[in-house]
Parts: C-alpha cells; sequence; structure tokens
C-alpha cells in the first residue's frame, strides 16, 4: 500500500510548530461563534457579571470614605479611597472573571456536558478548542472591564490618558489567569477539587491590597504577598490609573507574560490527555 | 452469563470504609473552607488589615474596627450559606434527585419535609456560626460576654432570608438560573449595603432605605449590639419583630409551595 | 424512491487514494493494566459496509474510538485514509462521521443550531450548510422541532439528530457505533435507507450493532469481536456457514424440562457439525435438516409445548463464538 502523506503540519503557521502536530487547525473563532450562540439567550447572566465590582465600588467607596481618609496612592499622591480601590478592583474582578470561566465552566463542559467531546470528534484539534474558549473568555472580561472604566470615567477618577491602558492590561491579567486556571483544570478529577481553586483565589482578593496600602503588614508577609499575581495587577492598573509610570510595571507585564505562557503551555502539554483519552 | 457473585471479602468491606473516609473527606474539606478558612481570610484581611488603617485614621466608631465589623462579618456569613443551603438543596430534592417526592410517599406531610430543610439549614448555620465566633475571640474581636448572643441572632437572620429562600425554590420550576441572579443581585449587595463595613448613615439617603428593607441589616444591628452595647431595648423589639416577619412569611409560603409541588 | 444515477465516487481529490481506507495491525488498546483491545487487525477497503459484533465490554467502542482519531493507540498501527491519527488527527477527522454511542449534543443549542455549530467546526461556510441542515432536519424527522432545545428531546430524537449531525461534512467515511439503539422501528429502516444510499455513493460505513438483522442487512464484511480480540471474521453469509448449521430447530419444553429434553436429544443426532443449545426459555437444535430432527424427537417420545424451524442467522453465529446472549 503507498501512503504518501503531506508532512504534518506543513501549513500550520510557525506560531505553532512547536506544539505537538494535529493539535491546532486554526479555526478556534467557531469556538467563539458558538459561545456568542449560546449566550445570546444568557445574556442577562453575563450582564450581571459586570454589577459585581460596581457594587464593591459604589458601598465601600463610599461608606468607608470618611474611615479611611484619603489614600497615599502610587507616585505619593494622595486619593480618594474610591480612587485607591477602582482599579484594584478592576484588576480582582479580570482575576475573578478568568479563573472562573477557566475552572468551574470548563470543567463542567468537560466532565458532564460531552462539549469537547463533540468538538474533537471534528477537524478541531484541543488547541483550537482551548484557543476558543480563552478567546470567549476574553472578550468578556474585556466587555466588563471596558464597562468599569466607563463607570471610572464618569466619576472623575481616572487621571490621565494612561488609564486606557488598564484596558489591555486589564486583559492580559485576565489571559495570564485564564491560562493557569486552564492548566489547573487540566488536573482536576471531580468537582469538589473546585474547593481548591476558591482556596486560592479568596485570600488573593482579600490580601493582595486591593483595600488597603501592603505596609500595615510586616515585612515577612508584604513580601509574600508582592509574589503573588494579584498584587502585580493591582499596582500595574493602580500605577496607570493614577498615570504614574515606571519601569517597575515592565516587570508586572513580564510576570504576566511568563505566566500566560506557562499556563498555555502546560495547558497544551495536557490537553490531549484531558481532551482524548 | 455467569451468575456467581464473588463473596464479599474482608477487602470488599475495607474498601468500602474506605470509599466513606474518602467521600467524608471532600465533605469536610468543603465545610473547613466555608466555616474556617473563609472567615479566617475576612477577619484578617479586612478585620485586620483594613481596620489598622481605619484605627490609624482616627477611628470614630468607637471601639476597635475589628470589634466592629466581625459580628457583622459573623451574621453576612450566616446568610449567604443559609440562602446557598436552601436554594440549590431544595431545587434538586424537586427537580434532579427528587427526594422530596420520595419522602412524600411516606406518612411525611410537605408542611414536615420542609420544616426539616429549614430545620437541618438552621442547625448547620448555629454550628457555622459557633466557629465564626471562636475565630473572632481568638483574633480580639470580642470585647464582653454578651457578644454569645450574635450566634443565635446570626441564625435568626439567616433563616428570615433562608426561609423565602426556600419558597422561591419549591416555586421555581426551571434551573437555577434565577438562583444567579439572586445571588448576583440581592445576596451581595445585600452584604456591601447593609452597614456591615461601617454605619448606614455613611450612605445617602437612598442607600440608607436599601438597608432599612434588607433582613441583613436589621439582624447586623442586633449583633452588633450585643457586641459592643450601645443598642436600646424599643429598637431590639423592632428588628427581631422585622426578621420573625421575614422568617413567618417565608415559611408560610414555603409550605403552601411544597404542598402544591408534592400533590401534582 | 429514485436511485442516484450514477455510482457517484467520493471527493478523493484533496489526498492520494489508498485501496484500504482503515488499516490497522495489532491495534491495541488498554486503561490501565486492561487491556479492552487485544492486538487486532482490521482492513476496510473503500466503499465497504465493515461491522463489528460482540458481547458488551468486547471492546468495538474502544476500536471505534481509535479509528475515529479521538482516542490514542497504545500498540500496533493505524492508519486512517492513508494518513496517521496521531499527526494528522484533524486532517482525517475532517473527512470523518463520527456517531458515537453516547450522544454529544450541544445541550445549550437547539436542534437546528446543533447542525449548523457542528458544520462550523469542519469549516464549512454559513452559504453551504443551510441547504445542507434543512436536508438532514428532515432525514431525522425533526423539521418541526428545529428550533426547540435539544435537551427534553426523547432519546430516540437525540439519537436521529446525533445522526444526522455525523453526516453535515458529507464524511468519506462513516463510523456508527451502535447508531439504531433507542430508535423506533420506522427510524430504523428510514437510517437503513440512507446508509445503504451513502454506500452506493461509495461512502465506506464502519458499524457496531447488538442487532443482527441490521448486520445481515447493511454489512459486506463483519468481524465478531469478544475480549479485546477477533474471533471470526467473513461475511455475513460466510460466517453462518462456518459456524452454524443450515437449519436450527427451536423447541419449548414446560420450565425446568428443558435441560433434560436437551439431553435426550442431543443422542439423536447426526454428526459431530450439530449439537444441542439450551436456552432458559427453549432448546435450540443446530441441523442441517430441522423438519428430520424435530420428527425424531416426536418419535423418541419428546413432545415441546411449541416448536419451529428456521434458517441459521448470524444469531446463531453469535450465540455459538461468544457463548452468550446478544443483548445481555
Ligand atoms: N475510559 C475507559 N477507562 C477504563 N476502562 C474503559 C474505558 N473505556 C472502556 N473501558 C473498558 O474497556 C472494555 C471495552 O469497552 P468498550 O466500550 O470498547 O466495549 P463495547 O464492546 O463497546 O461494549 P458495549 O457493547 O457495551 O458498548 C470494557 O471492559 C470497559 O470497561
Ligand atoms: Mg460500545
Amino acid at each position: 500500500m503507498s501512503a504518501p502523506t503531506i508532512a504534518p503540519g506543513a501549513r500550520a503557521s510557525a506560531t505553532f510548530r512547536i506544539l505537538p502536530p494535529g493539535m491546532y487547525a486554526g479555526r478556534s473563532h467557531v469556538v467563539l461563534e458558538r459561545a456568542f450562540k449560546v449566550y445570546r439567550r444568557g445574556w442577562m447572566l453575563i450582564f450581571s457579571g459586570f454589577f459585581e465590582p460596581l457594587f464593591y465600588l459604589f458601598s465601600l467607596g463610599t461608606g468607608l470614605h470618611n474611615l479611611v481618609g484619603t489614600v497615599t496612592g502610587p507616585g505619593g499622591h494622595e486619593l480618594s479611597y474610591t480612587a485607591f480601590i477602582a482599579p484594584a478592583l478592576l484588576a480582582s474582578s479580570a482575576m475573578n472573571g478568568a479563573i472562573y470561566d477557566s475552572t468551574m465552566n470548563v470543567f463542567f463542559k468537560m466532565k458532564y456536558g460531552k462539549l469537547y467531546d463533540a468538538m474533537l470528534a471534528t477537524s478541531l484539534g484541543p488547541l483550537d478548542v482551548a484557543v476558543g474558549e480563552i478567546g470567549w473568555a476574553l472578550i468578556r472580561g474585556g466587555l466588563y472591564s471596558a464597562g468599569f472604566m466607563i463607570v471610572m470615567v464618569a466619576m472623575g477618577i481616572t487621571a490621565s490618558w494612561w488609564a486606557a491602558a488598564m484596558l489591555p492590561a486589564a486583559l492580559l491579567i485576565a489571559f495570564a489567569f485564564g491560562a493557569v486556571g486552564m492548566a489547573v483544570t487540566t488536573y482536576m478529577k471531580t468537582f469538589q477539587d473546585l474547593d481548591m481553586v476558591q482556596v486560592a483565589v479568596l485570600p488573593m482578593f482579600l490580601f493582595s491590597g486591593t483595600f488597603y496600602n501592603l505596609h500595615v503588614y510586616p515585612t515577612w508577609l508584604r513580601i509574600v504577598v508582592q509574589c503573588l499575581p494579584l498584587n502585580h495587577g493591582i499596582e500595574l492598573l493602580r500605577a496607570l490609573n493614577a498615570g504614574v509610570l515606571d519601569w517597575s510595571m515592565l516587570g508586572h507585564v513580564a510576570y504576566f507574560a511568563v505566566m500566560a505562557a506557562l499556563g498555555v503551555a502546560v495547558t497544551a502539554k495536557r490537553l490531549d490527555k484531558l481532551l482524548l483519552r | 452469563m455467569s451468575a456467581v457473585a464473588a463473596p464479599a471479602s474482608r477487602s470488599h468491606l475495607w474498601q468500602v470504609v474506605e470509599y466513606q473516609l474518602y467521600v467524608g473527606r471532600r465533605i469536610w474539606r468543603s465545610m473547613f473552607i466555608v466555616g474556617v478558612f473563609t472567615p479566617l481570610a475576612y477577619v484578617l484581611s479586612l478585620g485586620i488589615g483594613l481596620g489598622t488603617v481605619v484605627n490609624n485614621h482616627g477611628n470614630s466608631l468607637g471601639v476597635p474596627y475589628l470589634v466592629y465589623v466581625a459580628p457583622a462579618f459573623l451574621t453576612a456569613a450566616a446568610l449567604q450559606i443559609a440562602a446557598a443551603d436552601a436554594a440549590y438543596p431544595i431545587m434538586a430534592g424537586f427537580k434532579w434527585i427528587r427526594t422530596f417526592h420520595g419522602m412524600a410517599a411516606t406518612p411525611l406531610t410537605p408542611a414536615q419535609i420542609c420544616d426539616g430543610q429549614l430545620m437541618w439549614v438552621a442547625l448547620r448555620i448555629f454550628a457555622n456560626s459557633v466557629v465564626y465566633l471562636a475565630i473572632m475571640a481568638a483574633f480580639g474581636g470580642t470585647e464582653r460576654w454578651w457578644v454569645v448572643l450574635c450566634v443565635p441572632i446570626a441564625t435568626l437572620t439567616a433563616m428570615a432570608f433562608a426561609a423565602p429562600v426556600a419558597a422561591i425554590a419549591a416555586i421555581m420550576e426551571n434551573e437555577g438560573n434565577g438562583f444567579n441572579m439572586l445571588f448576583r443581585f440581592i445576596v451581595t449587595p445585600m452584604f456591601l449595603f447593609s452597614g456591615t463595613f461601617y454605619p448606614v448613615s455613611e450612605l445617602p439617603e437612598w442607600g440608607r432605605w436599601l438597608a432599612y428593607i434588607s433582613p441583613l441589616w436589621h439582624g447586623t444591628e442586633l449583633a452588633r449590639g450585643s457586641a459592643i452595647g450601645h443598642i436600646g431595648g424599643l429598637a431590639v423589639l423592632g428588628h427581631l419583630a422585622y426578621l420573625l416577619l421575614w422568617f413567618v412569611v417565608g415559611l408560610v409560603v414555603a409550605r403552601w409551595r411544597f404542598g402544591v409541588r408534592l400533590s401534582k | 424512491m429514485v436511485a442516484p444515477s450514477s455510482r457517484a465516487v467520493a471527493d478523493v481529490t484533496s489526498s492520494p487514494a489508498p485501496d484500504l481506507l482503515i488499516e490497522a495491525h495489532g491495534l491495541t488498546k488498554t486503561f490501565g493494566d486492561f487491556t479492552a483491545v487485544d492486538g487486532i487487525d482490521v482492513a476496510v477497503p473503500r466503499g465497504e459496509a465493515f461491522g463489528f459484533l460482540g458481547p458488551n465490554g468486547a471492546g468495538k467502542s474502544s476500536t471505534m474510538r481509535m479509528i475515529a482519531c479521538v482516542a490514542p493507540i497504545t500498540s500496533g498501527s493505524l492508519r486512517i485514509l492513508g494518513m496517521d491519527p496521531v499527526s494528522q488527527g484533524p486532517r482525517i477527522r475532517a473527512r470523518l462521521g463520527v456517531v458515537p454511542q453516547q450522544d454529544t449534543l450541544d445541550l445549550e443549542l437547539t436542534v437546528r443550531e446543533n447542525l449548523y455549530i457542528y458544520g462550523r467546526y469542519f469549516g464549512m461556510s454559513r452559504a453551504a450548510l443551510r441547504p445542507k441542515i434543512d436536508d438532514l432536519l428532515d432525514f431525522a424527522q425533526l423539521t418541526e422541532r428545529a428550533d426547540a432545545k435539544v435537551e427534553p428531546l426523547s432519546g430516540g430524537m437525540k439519537r436521529r439528530l446525533t445522526i444526522a449531525r455525523s453526516l453535515i461534512n458529507d464524511p468519506d467515511i462513516l463510523l456508527l457505533d451502535e447508531p439504531t439503539t433507542g430508535l423506533d422501528p420506522q427510524a430504523r429502516h428510514v437510517l437503513w435507507d440512507r446508509l445503504y444510499r451513502l454506500k452506493q455513493q461509495g461512502v465506506t460505513l464502519v458499524l457496531t450493532t447488538h442487532y443482527m438483522d441490521e448486520a445481515e442487512q447493511l454489512c459486506d464484511r463483519l468481524v465478531v469481536m469478544d475480549a479485546g480480540r477477533i474471533v471470526a471474521e467473513g461475511s455475513p453469509q460466510q460466517l453462518i456457514v462456518a459456524h452454524s448449521t443450515r437449519e436450527v430447530a427451536e423447541l419449548r419444553f414446560a420450565p425446568g424440562e428443558n435441560a433434560a429434553a436437551a439431553e435426550r436429544i442431543g443422542g439423536l443426532l447426526d454428526d459431530a457439525r450439530e449439537r444441542a443449545e439450551v436456552l432458559p426459555d427453549r432448546v435450540l437444535l443446530y441441523v442441517a435438516d430441522g423438519e428430520r430432527a424435530l420428527a425424531r424427537a416426536h418419535e423418541a417420545g419428546l413432545s415441546p409445548i411449541s416448536s419451529l424451524v428456521r434458517r441459521s442467522t448470524l444469531e446463531d453465529v453469535f450465540l455459538r463464538l461468544t457463548g452468550r446472549s446478544l443483548i445481555d
């Protein structure tokens, strides 16, 4: 029998050469198309996700205003409490949304919905599915972030045009968390394992300096928190919102770039274990 | 086909025990996260961390910030857990696993089934609140013995909200989307706007009225009253009456809907 | 019904056309230390209708999943359409239609959207999909439910939709894992008709089934699997000739008497190829001449409550080879 076959991946773009062959068909946009079809009906649920950070902003910004007074922000500027927490809430909600999408949603679709089984019986590759799902999470996250930023502008708590850069920054944060979340999900077996996501996310939300400066901590704790990803996100967005730029921001960006790369690499490596058994 | 059943060997028995331990460990883990880990995180980060900032800023509350917020956290946690425990298990009992239909085939009446479910929620909330109180005390968030009243107060507040949620769960025919809405648009805002973090007098007029409607605010006032004092007898009666009203109305509707649902 | 005017040949321009569309040697699948498929050889030429039979757990679905390129092989070699599933999974799957044993419909979408999105997964254009979807809805008899959610459909309707979905990309190879389980007789015949016509158009069919009539109707060639191995192979007719007798006499005795009766009859049989088989409710006599065997039984003083004589079927082959009832 003659089987002259075209070399695998000959047509795949250079970007994906490094991946195992047969992972990617360049068609993740149809995974997005599916998500749009589904959520056209459930738009209220999507819409509702936009409100959570706003509730925090209004409640704590207004109510703690007198109790906390002004807070020292980036570059030593005094900020109102609302202006202090707003960018941090934006970073936190980018994290929360991305983690939720990449762990809960992916896990349930995988284990119970059989959705990925159907997708992978077609000419889609696992990477199409992963990129499509992460892409959808980012689009959602981007919409929330944009909405939140409009509110911030309306409230007059953005200090410069640099604040516009918070949108791509928030997307980068979401991408990094989403990629790592998905990588972690590939190791989950039962849905009780999702509890552990909560264990990681809740303290990060509460301790990463969303609500106060880290100098209230003893030194050791401050150092620990400064290593956590959310703190980098908060610092980055806070600086952008205040328009106070310095080189340390590149460090934050690099942190998330590395996180995203690691997350995608592990996910890609684990995906056929996860999806093709 | 072979009909020879394997004899129940000792290793099978051990497997059963192992399985139970395994399942049990998962449940304990999840209860630990909700009951101990989460309270710790809130007490440390917002009670003590944010408290440091507030106390440094010439705290006008009369007590350390932790003493001020901890009873409110305890009450809010009780309400949130109770809401979830009333919502999903009851909906599942009707829709997915249909346990209630099974129970209704015994001499139990629908009202008894309803009461039993709520009783179970109340017990769990009570236990959670005791643990929460211990955590508060461990970090210096308590100043006087009256604070133990936080436990029954939180339980009552939680049930005042759980009973109507149970009624909704019994009414709802479709899957849980409605509950997502309930948590996002009612429970979370309630936590944020019921004077948990600050006196409601800090809120604008409309925000204050939202708090007055919310059962959580009434529960928080009572719990804080027990922790700090400074609360009048009439106010206590008023708050209690309002919470009882929520509970009784919720319970009546829930019992009625259980009856309707189970006689179909 | 109008038969296709000419034997349309499947589009083979996209890659070289091997004679064997599926070629497996020593194909093995293990889960942990359990071996589900134990070194089987399968070769399916273009245009053939090929069947896997076998009792529950024989390894049919595991084999089908490897052929569908959704499960990696443990060892051995496998080529589909002349390509390697590991490195060219997407390119192979682009030309397969798959009906998995368990439906994997998208429960969050409507019936029509299921077909549409599935076609999109294959990279088909909206314009190309529209007429296709209408045809497939009609075939699945779901036109009325086109815009309903999938979740509340009946089991058989879901199955029909899964089958329709597998045809959306005009596959070269159609893999059907127990396609008709749960279908009513009418839907089953609609499917058979469609499969027959697809075969005429040159589509290669691979199916598993527990219905022997289905296997006889549809398959040019069959293998019987048991415990991960192939225990027999051939056309339905060849299998019957090789593994059964020409006729079967079925005798039903009063409950509890079947075994004793079978023992007595056993002594009456002609040659070594003939034999008696005791089922819980009846005795089967595998013989060359059924009427003669019946007459002998009567002569010997046995009086069954009822009896009949029929030709051997695949079912008898299956029983003989696997020692089990078909649907156990
Ligand atoms: N993912 C898996 N993990 C572990 N064991 C598996 C897995 N899938 C199948 N098996 C085992 O492999 C064996 C063959 O299963 P398979 O599904 O291929 O059988 P089958 O011939 O399709 O049976 P049926 O007629 O019941 O569909 C069974 O013993 C099954 O338990
Ligand atoms: Mg099977």
